[in-house]
């Protein structure tokens, strides 16, 4: 069964223009998937849908088979581009927030990613620097055991030590029954780290799909340069 | 710290060449075990498969072995490693030759050059 | 879940909830020296007297304003938790969006009630203080047994036999009455968050204002050009049996309408953040 089933999918805001153009999609388990694509074209509405955050106006979306709702939410680990904290919350606070709602959620390796990056419990929130925070975001949501992973943007804004660090422990939660799906815009610092990856143009149309491995080996190109290609400014963009 | 990979290569292959690199400079002795493909993932910050399939690809080379779910050892087979490193030592030529020929080097300086060079850093020679 | 949900948003709000209390369990007590000090009759002391009677009149007003606070308290964590980026948390947790609701819905019960109860007691605490000798006189008590007795001989004359009947009646009122006055509220900020991404707040109260100028405009027009006041005065011109009726009656129509009106708003609020709601 896949993880993710995606059919039909259309979504607008409102605008008239379709941000998500009859896209469908078919995600199995045990895969670690990039999703890329320019600004704008759906990447972060998909995974909103997929999250429960964001209602489809038609199409059918389902995660291991059961539509979207409260059942998949407990199975869909999502992390958004923003930080979602609540300032008055410490560290501690959050991760015993996440053990009481989340059944899937293992707080023993939480506190361990956290204290090897001396992060303190007892810290508040507020206090923390940027890239501190999206590292707590990341060890939350990774410290889940679920059946989708959805990161949306992970490494962006995010200094390259710590990029690195990201990577790491997205690698390090590689399941065969579950699989991450990644939106990014840094594509040659995830390329080694995907399986799969899904080039996405607008209105959610997928332009191309495959295997990391084999886009080196049959067009010598880096995934990174097929993307430039792919996506030069043409009627793409 | 994660490993950096040129485009010119399928990362797999890079990721092949650098633990046949470290097997033939004695990071690993004949014998020893190399770490898991999982923790080598997490350091490299790689897909499990690709390294995965790296690690294939020196188990077909003969330069690793696999004992059931131990792990992977590297070969104790004298024979193996040797060859193996005369091909590492033939396509290190290879590309040196192929480039001093796009610089349009004359033969015999570059073999005195080569010479100076290696009395200066070989061993034994 | 739900349980937990309360949990945590009844935490939110105590946190600061319980500083306002306490300093207001402190204004009372200052109330009741005050109190004392305005007691002693002394021709001497007018100027002291005077500032006495300010400083009374701002603690009595400290102690109304938790009732303020603890609405801004609730009205903030209602929007946070939903309309902010920690919604992003809130709607991606495995819980049914009307449980989200429910839960804000009871937090603002609780909230209400204990804020209550913190202010009676400020109350009480104040006159304890400033009238402890008149309190502890014996003929204090033997007053309250008569006043006590005598309302009751009154209620039990309006009520016809049914007095707790009614009370439970009022109480019930009281409840679905908050409960639909809160969601009236929650409604507002949710539709100005639909409406209007980029002036939430501005929105919601502008949409507040227009609900209240509608709904005054209709009770007006119902009671035909007139007012809670002289609906009272009309029932008192009925006559004592018709009277006892009609607030009888009075009471059981509020209570209908409250009703309805909070299952109503409870679920165009649900539907809303269901289907309506997208968090960008």
């Amino acid at each position: 069964m896949n993880v993710l089933e995606c059919k039909n999918l259309y979504k607008s805001y409102g605008t008239g223009r379709y941000v998500l153009e009859n896209m469908s999609l078919s995600l199995p388990a045990g895969r670690i998937v990039g999703l890329l694509g320019p600004n704008g074209c759906g990447k972060s509405t998909l995974m909103k849908t997929v999250a429960g955050l964001l209602m489809p106006d038609s199409g059918a979306v389902s995660v291991a088979g059961t539509p979207v709702g409260e059942e998949t939410k407990a199975l869909v680990s999502y992390l958004p581009e923003r930080t979602y904290f609540n300032s008055w919350m410490r560290v501690g606070d959050l991760v015993e927030y996440f053990a009481d709602f989340y059944r899937d959620f293992d707080s023993g390796k939480a506190k361990g990613l956290l204290s090897d990056l001396h992060i303190d419990p007892s810290d508040r929130l507020k206090s923390l620097s940027k890239g501190t925070k999206e590292k707590v975001q990341l060890i939350l949501v990774m410290s889940r055991r679920a059946r989708l992973y959805l990161l949306d943007e992970p490494i962006a804004g995010v200094d390259p030590a710590a990029r690195e660090y990201i990577l790491s422990t997205i690698v390090g939660n590689y399941d065969p029954d579950s699989t991450i799906l990644i939106t990014t815009h840094l594509i040659a610092d995830v390329e080694p780290v995907l399986d799969e990856f899904l080039f996405m143009g607008y209105s959610g149309k997928i332009l191309r799909a495959g295997t990391a491995d084999a886009v080196r080996e049959e067009t010598g190109m880096s995934l990174d340069a097929l993307f430039r290609e792919v996506f030069r400014c043409s009627a793409n963009c | 710290m994660a490993w950096s990979f040129h485009e010119r290569a399928p990362v797999y292959v890079q990721i092949a060449d650098r633990l046949r690199n470290a097997i033939l400079k004695g990071e690993y002795s004949p014998g020893e075990q190399i770490p898991p493909v999982r923790q080598l993932a997490v350091t490299a910050a790689v897909n499990p498969n690709t390294v995965q399939r790296a690690v294939g690809e020196l188990e077909a080379e003969g330069i690793l072995v696999s004992r059931t779910t131990q792990g992977c050892y590297v070969t104790e087979d004298a024979a193996v490693l040797a060859r193996a490193q005369q091909n590492a030592a033939k396509k290190l030529i290879a590309d040196f030759a192929r480039q001093a020929g796009e610089l349009s080097l004359d033969r015999d300086t570059v073999i005195h050059m080569l010479q100076e060079e290696m009395t200066d850093e070989c061993t034994g020679m | 879940m739900l349980r937990k949900l309360l949990k945590y948003d009844l935490r939110a709000i105590l946190k600061y909830w319980w500083i306002a209390a306490v300093t207001t369990v402190g204004l009372a007590g200052i109330s009741g020296v005050l109190i004392r000090i305005l007691k002693v009759e002394n021709t001497r002391y007018t100027a002291l007297q005077v500032m006495s009677v300010m400083a009374l009149v701002f603690c009595v007003l400290g102690i109304a304003l938790l009732s303020v606070i603890s609405w801004v308290l609730i009205l903030v964590r209602f929007y946070k938790h939903f309309f902010t980026d920690e919604g992003y948390l809130t709607f991606t947790l495995p819980v049914k969006k009307h449980q989200l609701l429910t839960s804000k819905v009871l937090m603002a019960l609780i909230t209400h009630f204990i804020t209550g109860v913190v202010i009676i007691l400020d109350f009480v605490l104040a006159l304890f203080i400033g009238f402890a000798e008149e309190i502890f006189r014996a003929e204090f008590w033997q007053d309250v047994q008569i006043f006590w007795q005598e309302l009751s001989e009154v209620l039990r004359e309006v009520g016809g036999g049914y007095v707790t009947l009614y009370i439970l009646e009022y109480l019930l009122v009281l409840l679905t009455a908050s409960v639909a006055s809160t969601l009236v509220i929650y409604l507002c900020i949710t539709v100005a968050a639909i409406i209007s991404r980029k002036y939430k707040i501005l929105t919601a109260i502008a949409l507040y204002y227009g609900y209240s100028f509608i709904s005054t405009g209709a009770v007006r027009i119902l009671l035909a050009d007139g007012n809670m006041y002289s609906l009272f005065f009309r029932i008192a011109d009925l006559g004592v049996e018709s009277a006892k009726m009609a607030l009888g009656l009075l009471g059981l129509i509020g209570l209908g309408v409250y009703v309805l009106a909070a299952a109503g708003l409870y679920m165009l609020e649900s539907y809303l953040l269901e289907r309506k709601l997208n968090l960008v």
